[in-house]
């Protein structure tokens, strides 16, 4: 190499001379296939048979997103803007109303989110939506499973967002 | 001009100007709720409050006059616990609506409580509630974030001489509402009243919900309503106009706009003319200017409606172009009879003329002798033989058989009735000016962006003389 003034740090490693047998370095790898074989045997695999069984998602873990409902069983999104705001990919997209005489026993304010679509494919998943939710009204507490065979479905919309039940505001698996 | 010290520091200040604004002028901010340069001073927020030096209680900076000499502190620990504590006591009864009301990003309440205000509340109690109320077509109140300042009342009485609004009960139950037997308000200042109000508590309903400020693309322009073209911002959020908001003039006194202009705006929006017709058909540009072009070429006497709605620069073009071309032409831009009363209020802003350029246009040489009957009479009797018209709708007793040129900005039913139409730009996606009545040229600037290819009515002319000329490629060259 034509550099000038270049010192070698490192030192090739030496073989001792049982290592520079063929045989050495063969049972070296075949005893960690065998290690591996016997624990498959006995039941240390880490395969997840999905569909049947679920992996365990962490408490913080940042998955879909889900609309929450109070105590009362009335939604908690006052369309203030505050996720489409902070949202960093523009995933968020919010179209407020006036709350009807109707539809009062369903929101505790006077506006509320007539439309609430959230495009999945262009979200991040980082989650400063739920951070700026000043009601407590959007978590991203859900799975990590979306898939979808079409666009059209990758856009959340509020009926698939919002819970059925409400509760105190509280993420899901917090 | 006199000599004061403003925290240790010497400025000169006019002396007939209010501490407040005087003191804006050299870059001090004091905060304030109640009071407004046009309005009568009230000192009723108890937010400006400053200290003088030699004055033992503390000065609302609002209704102290400017002296030689004076020394005013604003940094000191006791102005600095005044604007604190006038804060703590504005937001006690202050309902925690910023998600849901119309006035965040706006708030001056939001803006002062940031900057000047503790951060924390002592208030335990219950807020008092009362419930959101109609009072005008447009307005609406909401008592609970009423900070009683009393602007929208001295607005009402000073300004319009009406006493619709009154100041109810006292102490933490005070209530700002209609009078007791009045209606509910009609006039033609409610989106002014919603603009003066510092907090959210009177808002309009025809812009409610529609979108937070903080997303529009504000641009300098004018209102096109009437013919005092007052200054205003343009908010525009993705090519949308979506609203007005007043700019202010205080050398000129101009501080308000009136609802006849500002909430007409879905024609900018929506069903906007984009394409060429051509006896109520669209067809293609190609085949207007041609046939237009030709038409021009072969006529001996032109005549152009209309201007008053056109912008300066734009009319000045139109009778270049025309002046070049050689042709007999006459310009006229009094289509309407409120034309003839361009400087009639009707109340204190608004006036009779519904266009923002007509003295604009006359200035710019769109007036004939004959006016518009004798033009119509002109083209009936085939006198003229093109007709255009600038944006206006077509007039009646045309019976020529020349050829009518309607320049449009939306499709109107006058679209499938002239010979030819063609699409223009609208005010609000050119830059330019206007005169308006007392001769101010009033400049605007680009707010939208056009669709693409869409012409000024400038432009337009242009493009038609070269169409008409008829140049002749030569045949030589190497290409």
């Amino acid at each position: 190499m034509g550099t000038i003034n270049v010192v070698n740090v490192a030192e090739r490693h030496k073989f001792a001379w049982y290592q520079k047998s063929y045989l050495y370095s063969l049972l070296s790898g075949m005893r960690i296939t065998i290690r591996h074989f016997f624990k498959s045997m006995f039941g240390g695999t880490v395969t997840l048979e999905y569909p049947e069984k679920q992996r365990q998602y962490s408490s913080r873990f940042r998955g879909m997103h889900s609309l929450k409902r109070d105590e009362q069983g009335r939604e908690r999104c006052t369309a203030c803007f505050c996720c489409m705001w902070i949202c960093p990919a523009d995933a968020i997209y919010i179209e407020a109303e006036a709350v009807s005489p109707e539809r009062k026993h369903l929101h505790p304010e006077d506006k509320y989110a007539k439309r609430f679509d959230i495009d999945l494919l262009r979200c991040i998943y980082c989650g400063l939506c739920e951070e700026a939710c000043p009601k407590g009204a959007i978590y991203v507490d859900g799975t990590g499973e979306m898939a979808a065979d079409n666009r059209e479905d990758l856009i959340l919309t509020k009926e698939r967002m919002t819970e059925k039940n409400g509760g105190p505001i509280i993420g899901r698996r917090l | 001009m006199v000599k004061i010290k403003i925290d240790g520091k010497e400025f000169e200040l006019d002396e007939k100007k209010n501490l407040i604004d005087a003191s804006k002028e050299v870059g001090v901010d004091i905060p304030y709720f109640c009071y407004h340069p046009s309005l009568s001073i009230v000192g009723m927020c108890r937010m400006c409050l400053i200290e003088l030096e030699g004055v033992p209680k503390l000065q609302a900076a609002c209704n102290t006059p400017v002296k030689e000499g004076m020394s005013v502190i604003t940094k000191s620990p006791r102005v600095i616990e005044a604007r604190e504590g006038t804060m703590e006591f504005l937001l006690a009864n202050h309902p925690l609506d910023c998600p849901v009301c119309d006035k965040a990003g706006e708030c001056h309440l939001q803006d002062n409580s940031f900057s000047d205000g503790k951060g924390n509340s002592r208030f335990t109690g219950e807020k008092r509630n009362h419930p959101q109320e109609d009072i005008g077509e447009n307005l609406v109140i909401n008592h609970n974030r009423c900070i009683i300042c009393y602007r929208c009342v001295r607005f009402e009485k000073e300004k319009l001489g009406v006493s619709n609004l009154g100041l109810f009960e006292r102490g933490s139950h005070s209530l700002i509402g209609l009078t007791p037997g009045a209606k509910p308000v009609t006039h033609n200042y409610q989106g002014a009243l919603a603009d003066l109000c510092p907090v959210g508590a009177l808002l309009n309903k025809k812009t409610m919900f529609k979108s937070r400020v903080w997303w529009y693309k504000t641009t300098d322009t004018v209102c096109t309503g009437c013919s005092t073209v007052c200054p205003v911002e343009s908010n525009v959020r993705d090519n949308k106009m979506y609203r007005l908001m007043p700019r202010e003039i205080p050398a000129e006194n101009q501080y308000f706009i009136c609802d006849q202009g500002r909430f007409n705006l879905d024609w900018l929006n929506s069903n906007r003319l984009q394409s060429y017709y051509a006896n109520g058909t669209p067809v293609i540009s190609s085949e207007v200017y041609s046939a237009v072009g030709k038409k021009f070429s072969d006529s001996t006497n032109v005549a152009i409606l209309g201007g008053a709605r056109e912008s300066n620069e734009n009319l000045l073009k139109i009778n270049e172009v025309m002046k070049s071309s050689g042709k007999k032409y006459f310009l006229e831009s009094v289509v309407d009879e409120g034309q003839n009363h361009t400087t009639e209020q009707v109340d204190f802003l608004l006036t009779r003329d519904e266009r923002p350029n007509t003295r604009g246009a006359k200035e710019a040489g769109f007036k004939s002798d004959t006016g518009l009957k004798g033009i119509i009479q002109d083209f009936n009797d085939n006198k003229i033989q093109l007709l255009f018209i600038l944006n206006e709708g077509l007039p009646e007793g045309l019976t020529g058989s020349g050829t009518v040129v309607l320049l449009q900005t939306n499709l109107t039913e006058a679209t499938q009735k002239a010979g030819y139409v063609v699409p223009i730009q609208t005010y609000a996606e050119q830059s330019g000016s206007f005169i308006n009545k007392s001769g101010i040229a009033r400049a605007f600037g680009k707010a939208m962006e056009p669709v693409q290819g869409l012409l000024t009515s400038g432009a337009f002319f242009e493009k038609l003389f070269e169409a008409s000329i008829q140049k002749k490629e030569a045949a030589v060259g190497n290409y």
